[in-house]
């Protein structure tokens, strides 16, 4: 994880909730309306990527937080993590999302394929460090 | 007379009225009765404390005996290593589903938030707008209770089947949604699928868990226990080879209760259930592997007396039975013969994150007390099936040797020559009549006990085979073809490799004429056999005999040798006339399709070059095949120091036919940039990464980066400069250009 606020690796994405700019202000920061097909567009995108997220420490102390000693522990021997990450995510508020085949919206992924896109949504967000890279890309 | 009964009464009648009228005695009457009030008041409340007293005592006493005796059977089992603390990765959600089962009313919320996270977005609206059907929920409400949640879960399952088999049509003005929702089943129906079983699971009271032998039931059994304990549940775990008499009597005595409660065992238990009931907890009864009692009428005892249980609103119960005897001997007992119904998970194996493959290779480690080092090859290898992980370890307890390399039949014959020490018994003898029955009588599962009798080999001594380790194991068959249903008690082989193994030695051993002679013919007749017969040992038969051929001392290194492997290789040669076959998805990652490739590959022999031929003619025939797979081998030994590495690799790809093939060969194994797979700019840190341990094996990276150079260019024009900059600087980039070039024009 560098400076970009979200870190997408192996199709999960790890961000801290409260750093994440709410929707309204990332549609203002693209310059899409509401209501508009590219508006919609990216709320879904946004919604994609963020709604309904686990939030790691919340789930940890709800459900979790009497079989695992810590929520390093939690992340490490539930979520499977590598203990590095799993580090990296304990210190901060941090949330996850599986966007991949799990995700019911998942189409809206290929959006992405356009590069300055991803990139302008990227921005607006704050940064998305996107290790998951595209498919064949070569000629 | 009766006269003088009435003057007595009136006297009488005269003192007391006289009596009363004296304040001090009414006074002391008043208060005697006020007493003797309380006293019987008090009583009562007396009598109320001492049972409540019984109750909260019956119930501590339950806990903490059920729980000691819990903590002791744990220990036990960590002992003679069934249990290994730490060993358990989550792959799948069998855990997870434990966890509802334990959880289940704590966790309603939580599923009802999850089932509506998968309506409530764009396509969610467009489904509950357009959708016909008035059964589905596309919103739960939060008291929604966990019965209710399933049938919702269930309603929904339903819609999309429908969706898939085409026969739910959307209201009209949504006909072009209907395909979205037709494509969407997938996704919808795992997280569906998956809500539903917590849901079931969260509301049972009866869950059996099955799965193959060594795949970790007692491991997961071991440590859901611990975790009850330490949510101050009342657990009792029942290993079931303990028991040997009537599973409740057995039960009791081992708990300690007393003779009253022994007596009273139902009054006993309805206080139990009583206490539970107010303290909001459960009593879990964990019965680990039922399969492994071969009492006389246990089959019927255990299923009273999880019926009995299973009477009391507060009792929890868990069994868990090995795959091959539960579908035989064991369902009908535990399904149909129990009134509660039961929530059946089989515990299969998956693949494996790099995380966990860390995780599970310290936990063994730790516990084998292995201190050596283990290649990523060898990881690689280990983790794909748990059973070779386990007996790799117990091969190497104690050891310190660095692995960098593995041979499967090497750990099986060290690990044969284990359970010989351990049991005390001629285990080869076993083996071999074993094998030689099955290859006599064409069938491969196993041979029946009464077989093995008769051939001279009484059951204790197969018991003690089977007690020292997972060799060999027993199981029930069922023949239904006659009027009379017939069981047979069955030895076969746990791990199906070491009996793949074990044939393959047998029938090249039966085929060995003199000392250094073999009838190759005969063998090769035998081996065609096999496999037209579609007998299920034929691919692991096959990989091994060639492994033999290739390392026995009485053959090795003779002419006939290569030509008995050519022979074989030839059986799985691709022909010319195949059709070109997608691949997409098809291949089981790091796993070949072409058998020869994998016979070759897999061996952890050095590569020889009627070998690279074979591979070179699949490759011309088809790169989309195995040339993934290939790569990825050949990238793992130059990082790792493996047998086959990118130089053998090379090799290969200029002993190609033609331009057009390398450039196939190539795209299929570099060019495709897989999720999680390797990516090309990975190059750099790989060289970097090599450069100062191992010079010449980043020499083999430069090689292979150049080459894709020449022959690509990146639509990612960033990466091609900074790829073009870090090999085209480097100070032997003209030397390996040269090279490169003069074997391409050598084609």
């Amino acid at each position: 994880m560098g400076n970009a606020i979200a870190y997408k690796k192996h199709g999960i994405i790890y961000f801290p909730a409260r750093k994440i700019p709410k929707k309204n202000i990332v549609l203002k920061r693209m310059g899409v309306r509401k209501n508009t097909f590219a508006g919609d567009a990216m709320s879904r995108l946004y919604d994609y990527y963020f709604k309904d997220a686990v939030n790691l420490q919340d789930e940890y102390k709800q459900y979790y937080i009497k079989e695992f000693a810590t929520v390093i522990i939690f992340m490490e021997e539930h979520l499977n993590m590598e203990h590095d990450l799993a580090v990296r995510l304990a210190k901060g508020n941090y949330s996850m999302k599986h966007c991949t085949s799990e995700s019911i919206e998942r189409n809206i992924e290929t959006l992405n394929y356009d590069a300055e896109l991803k990139q302008m949504f990227s921005n607006a967000i704050g940064g998305i460090e996107d290790e998951d890279s595209d498919w064949i890309y070569y000629e | 007379m009766i006269k003088l009964i009435v003057q007595l009464r009136e006297i009488l009648l005269s003192v007391v009225a006289k009596v009363q009228d004296i304040s001090w005695v009414s006074k002391i009457i008043d208060s005697i009765s006020e007493i003797s009030d309380t006293l019987q008041n008090l009583n009562w409340i007396v009598c109320g404390v001492i049972v409540i007293l019984g109750f909260l005592c019956a119930l501590f006493s339950l806990r903490k005996k059920a729980n000691i005796y819990t903590i002791r059977q744990i220990e036990k089992l960590n002992k003679n290593g069934k249990y290994i603390p730490g060993i358990f990765i989550e792959l799948n959600h069998t855990k997870e589903m434990l966890r509802y089962f334990i959880f289940g009313r704590i966790w309603r919320k939580r599923l009802i938030k999850q089932y509506n996270s998968i309506y409530d977005n764009f396509y969610g609206e467009i489904l509950e707008e357009s959708c016909n059907a008035t059964d589905v929920f596309f919103k739960l409400k939060l008291h929604t209770a966990l019965l209710d949640i399933h049938e919702a879960i269930k309603s929904a399952m339903k819609l999309h089947n429908r969706f898939r088999d085409g026969t739910e049509k959307l209201k009209d003005g949504f006909k072009d949604s209907q395909y979205l929702f037709e494509i969407l089943y997938f996704p919808y129906s795992e997280k569906l699928g998956k809500l539903n079983k917590y849901a079931y699971a969260g509301y049972s009271r009866y869950f059996i868990l099955t799965g193959s032998a060594g795949n970790g039931k007692t491991n997961l059994l071991c440590s859901i226990s611990e975790l009850l304990m330490r949510l101050k549940e009342t657990v009792i775990f029942l290993n079931s080879q303990d028991i040997n008499q009537e599973v409740s009597s057995f039960l009791f005595k081992e708990l300690n209760l007393t003779y009253i409660d022994v007596k009273y065992r139902d009054l006993y238990l309805r206080c139990v259930n009583l206490l539970l009931l107010m303290r909001r907890k459960y009593l879990y009864v964990i019965i680990d592997a039922i399969n492994e009692n071969d009492k006389d009428g246990f089959d019927s005892d255990i299923m009273v007396f999880i019926n009995d249980l299973l009477r009391y609103s507060r009792v929890k119960v868990i069994v868990s039975c090995r795959n091959e005897y539960y579908q035989e001997k064991f369902r009908k007992i535990l399904v149909e013969g129990v009134e509660s119904p039961a929530f059946e998970v089989d515990l299969k194996e998956e693949k494996y994150s790099a995380a966990a493959i860390e995780r599970i290779f310290k936990a063994y480690a730790q516990y084998f007390n292995y201190t050596g080092k283990i290649s990523p090859i060898v990881k690689n290898v280990l983790s794909k099936q748990l059973l070779l992980l386990r007996i790799f370890f117990e091969v190497n307890e104690n050891k310190e040797e660095d692995v960098f390399s593995i041979c499967k039949y090497d750990i099986f014959e060290k690990y044969i020559k284990k359970v010989q020490d351990n049991s005390g018994e001629d285990v080869e003898e076993l083996l071999e009549l074993l094998s030689n029955y099955m290859l006599q009588q064409k069938s491969y599962d196993g041979v029946e006990l009464s077989v093995l009798k008769n051939l001279g080999i009484d059951s204790d001594k197969i018991k003690k085979i089977m007690d020292s380790g997972i060799l060999i194991g027993e199981k029930l068959s069922t023949n239904e073809e006659t009027i009379a249903k017939t069981e047979k008690q069955i030895a076969y082989f746990v791990f199906d490799e070491i009996r793949d193994y074990y044939l393959a030695r047998m029938l090249a051993l039966s085929n060995i004429i003199d000392d250094n002679h073999m009838d190759y013919e005969n063998a090769i007749r035998m081996l065609k056999e096999l496999k037209n017969s579609g007998a299920s040992c034929i691919e692991g038969v096959i990989q091994y005999i060639y492994v033999f051929l290739r390392t026995a001392s009485v053959i090795v290194n003779t002419k006939e040798s290569e030509q008995f492997c050519k022979q074989i290789l030839e059986m799985y040669q691709i022909k010319d006339e195949k059709k070109y076959r997608y691949y997409w998805n098809m291949n089981r990652e790091g796993e070949f399709t072409n058998l020869g490739m994998r016979t070759i590959l897999t061996s952890g022999l050095p590569i020889m070059e009627f070998e690279i031929q074979y591979i070179c003619d699949c490759l011309d025939k088809n790169p989309q095949e195995d040339g993934k797979t290939l790569f990825e081998i050949v990238l793992l030994g130059t990082l790792h120091n493996g047998k086959v590495d990118i130089d053998t690799y090379l090799d290969i790809v200029f002993k190609l036919r033609s331009i057009d093939n390398i450039q196939k060969v190539l795209e299929e194994g570099i060019g495709r940039d897989v999720e999680q797979g390797f990516v090309i700019g990975d190059f750099i840190a790989y060289y970097n990464q090599l450069c100062d341990k191992q010079f010449n094996k980043a020499i083999q990276i430069q090689k292979l980066a150049e080459l894709f150079l020449i022959f690509f260019e990146f639509k990612d024009e960033e990466m091609q400069i900074n790829l073009e900059n870090f090999f085209y600087n480097l100070p032997n980039h003209d030397d390996v250009t040269r090279e490169l070039m003069i074997k391409i024009k050598k084609l």
